[in-house]
């Protein structure tokens, strides 16, 4: 917790990982883009992202927060789907900050203080110049909220649909977060992973980290035989 | 949370007190023992309060100054124009017949503040201009008279700051305060259900300025009457100036709504471009805006002209989300529902009026909250020819003008099926 590091994080951590320049834009350039715009202090707020699970939505918003604290900016990051051990008071003054970043809002949709926290929030936010980006699994208007007063704002403003990556996407990604690493994932081998494990991105991100200390430790580069090898033992 | 460093300490400042304790039930060993690593001999120490090292964000230079606490000491008058949003004035306001009553009385109380029309009461669904209205009426009011105390807050703000004062032994500066101004503007009453205290604290705000015949104005998603949770006095009260109604905007307006939005931030919208967003989404203003704002972004971001064709591509998912929510067969058994009748009642060739009107509503719904063409109506209606979903529209009409029940149960539907 520096200065120059202001982010929020409660029960989780930012992901290191988690920066804008190792998201692969593929067909979200426009998501990405607005995105940080908000981080910087332009763009529009609230700024809604949607998509299925492993879409990058904690991704984004933890790279807000990161770009945004790297320029002198506080930003909160909120993991609404660990409500359980949350409460909605802690949302009191974050006003303060100039962005406040909540994730998976879809998890507290239908807990009446959730909601009306969160809306006197986006109020409070709006009065002060705060911004306000949210993700979801599903867009606004099918978002199972019982307070109409908070939809309609979510509604408001600019809403995106995070669209999944195809299979060449998926491999630049895993080679972007490679290289992010400091090391090369050759085409054969990210293609033999992406067939032999599940195809959604977390997981395929796990499976790129074990790689990567397997590789170290054996000072093996990421060839097919080596790689098959180390998900043989698995 | 925000670290301000001196040699001996760290000071962590939390944005509330929910935080502060989340810090220290869980991360202040690890805090410690990171610091005491850094240098054993001499460890520095670990200090927790609430605040901020940096207003982060500057608040609006015409906040009025909240009564209680710290502020207590400052200019206790606030400047006249009390967050008043400047955009929100009647020129700027998109008339329709939807809104046009509560455009006109608030124009009446703008022009007599304190006058006959006091309390004046907006009310209606969410995202339908009643803010703007407030706002409106409350800029006129500086304009007129720059040396009149215009505050607008929004209901939480209020309770919030009485809270404060209780908290600080200042809750007689917050009364003097909020009596003192030549205009109170609150929205959102509704969230004072079941706040008693604060109830109690507004209802002898509320009596002082109208007794010292300054204007209150109040907007609730509801009729006063429908608010659960509030003092029976309150409600009373509250409908002893003018209570006005804003409706959901019909299809014209919504296009007007369009036009004028893309004018203000530099856009040409053409006109099947406004009709296309006008004729899908019908729920609130807001999203309208919400759906404009991502054509003009997506069309900045990829350098494009805004016409038909682009517009249903950066739209494609909101519109397929809508069709999915607003189908015949939604409609359909939405009205079979509502008038517990059968949905086959509905496509039969039944002609008691019983059946007739239900079904007549259901067409007119279905082509007012649907892309589908009158043909393609009719055949969903039991094969029926198209003219008789052009009859079912044009008597609709016709029937919400003349017949009170009829235009209730139209409206009730509209919003059971668009929210």
């Amino acid at each position: 917790m520096t200065a120059t590091a202001q982010q929020l994080t409660l029960g989780v951590r930012l992901r290191d990982s988690a920066r804008f320049d190792s998201f692969l834009p593929g067909p979200n350039a426009e998501p990405l883009a607005a995105l940080r715009a908000l981080a910087e202090g332009q763009g529009e707020s609230p700024l809604y992202c949607w998509g299925a699970a492993g879409s990058g939505r904690s991704h984004l918003l933890q790279a807000a927060c990161q770009h945004a604290g790297a320029r002198g900016r506080g930003a909160a990051y909120l993991p609404l789907a660990e409500h359980a051990v949350l409460d909605p008071a802690m949302l009191e003054g974050l006003e303060a900050l100039p962005l406040v970043c909540l994730d998976d809002v879809q998890a507290v949709a239908g807990e009446a203080r959730w909601e009306e926290s969160l809306f006197h929030l986006f109020n409070r936010l709006r009065e002060r110049g705060g911004a306000l980006a949210v993700t979801a699994d599903c867009a606004p208007a099918a978002l199972p909220l019982a307070l109409p007063d908070l939809r309609s704002r979510l509604e408001w403003g600019l809403v995106y649909a995070l669209a999944p990556l195809d299979d060449a996407q998926r491999l630049a990604a895993l080679q972007l977060r490679a290289r992010r690493r400091g090391f090369e994932l050759p085409d054969d081998t990210g293609r033999y992973l992406m067939r032999r494990v599940p195809r959604d991105m977390p997981a395929l991100f796990e499976l790129l980290d074990r790689l990567d200390e397997a590789s170290l430790a054996a000072q093996r580069r990421l060839t097919v035989p080596f790689v098959r090898g180390v998900l043989g033992e698995a | 949370m925000h670290a301000i460093e001196d040699a001996q300490a760290l000071k962590l400042l939390a944005p509330n007190r929910f935080v502060l304790d989340w810090v220290r039930d869980h991360y202040i060993g690890s805090i410690r023992d990171v610091l005491a690593e850094l240098d054993s001999n001499n460890p520095i120490r670990v200090e927790l309060g609430i605040g901020s090292s940096t207003p982060a964000v500057e608040p609006p230079a015409s906040a009025p100054a909240p009564p209680g606490g710290e502020e207590r000491r400052r200019e206790r008058r606030a400047p006249p124009t009390g967050n008043l949003n400047a955009a929100f004035t009647f020129d700027s306001f998109v008339e329709g017949k939807s809104n046009q009553l509560a455009r006109a009385a608030s124009l009446q109380v703008a022009g007599h503040p304190g006058g006959a029309y006091n309390p004046l009461f907006i009310y209606g669904g969410v995202g339908l201009g009643k803010t703007h209205l407030m706002h409106a009426v409350g800029n006129l009011i500086v304009q007129k008279n720059p040396d009149a105390q215009v505050i607008y807050l929004h209901s939480e703000r209020f309770v919030a700051d009485m809270v404060k004062a209780l908290q600080h032994n200042a809750i007689n500066e917050f009364k003097r305060y909020y009596r003192s101004v030549d205009a109170l503007l609150i929205d959102d009453i509704q969230f004072f259900a079941g706040k008693e205290r604060s109830q109690e604290e507004f209802f002898h705000t509320f009596n002082a300025l109208l007794e010292g015949q300054r204007q209150v104005i109040l907007t609730c998603d509801r009729y006063p009457k429908e608010v659960n949770g509030l003092e029976e006095r309150l409600k009373s009260r509250f409908g002893w100036g003018l209570t006005v109604a804003i409706e959901p905007p019909e299809l014209e307006t919504r296009v007007a709504i369009l036009v004028n939005k893309a004018a203000q931030a530099g856009v040409e919208l053409p006109n099947e471009v406004a009709f296309f967003i006008a004729k899908r989404i019908h729920s609130n203003i807001r999203e309208l805006e919400g759906a404009l704002r991502r054509v003009i972004a997506s069309a900045r971001f990829t350098n494009r002209g805004i016409d038909l064709k682009f517009t249903k591509e950066a739209l494609r998912d909101l519109v397929a989300l809508h069709d999915r929510l607003v189908s015949i067969d939604n409609i359909q058994k939405t009205v079979a529902e509502y008038f517990k009748i059968r949905v086959a009642d509905l496509l039969s060739a039944r002609r008691t009026r019983s059946i007739t009107r239900p079904r007549q509503i259901a067409m007119a719904l279905a082509k007012e909250l649907t892309g589908h063409s009158l043909p393609e109506i009719g055949s969903a209606f039991g094969g029926r020819d198209h003219t008789t979903v052009l009859y079912a529209c044009r008597k609709m009409a016709e029937l919400r003008e003349s017949d009170n029940r009829i235009a209730e149960d139209y409206s009730n539907l509209w919003r059971i099926l668009t929210t």
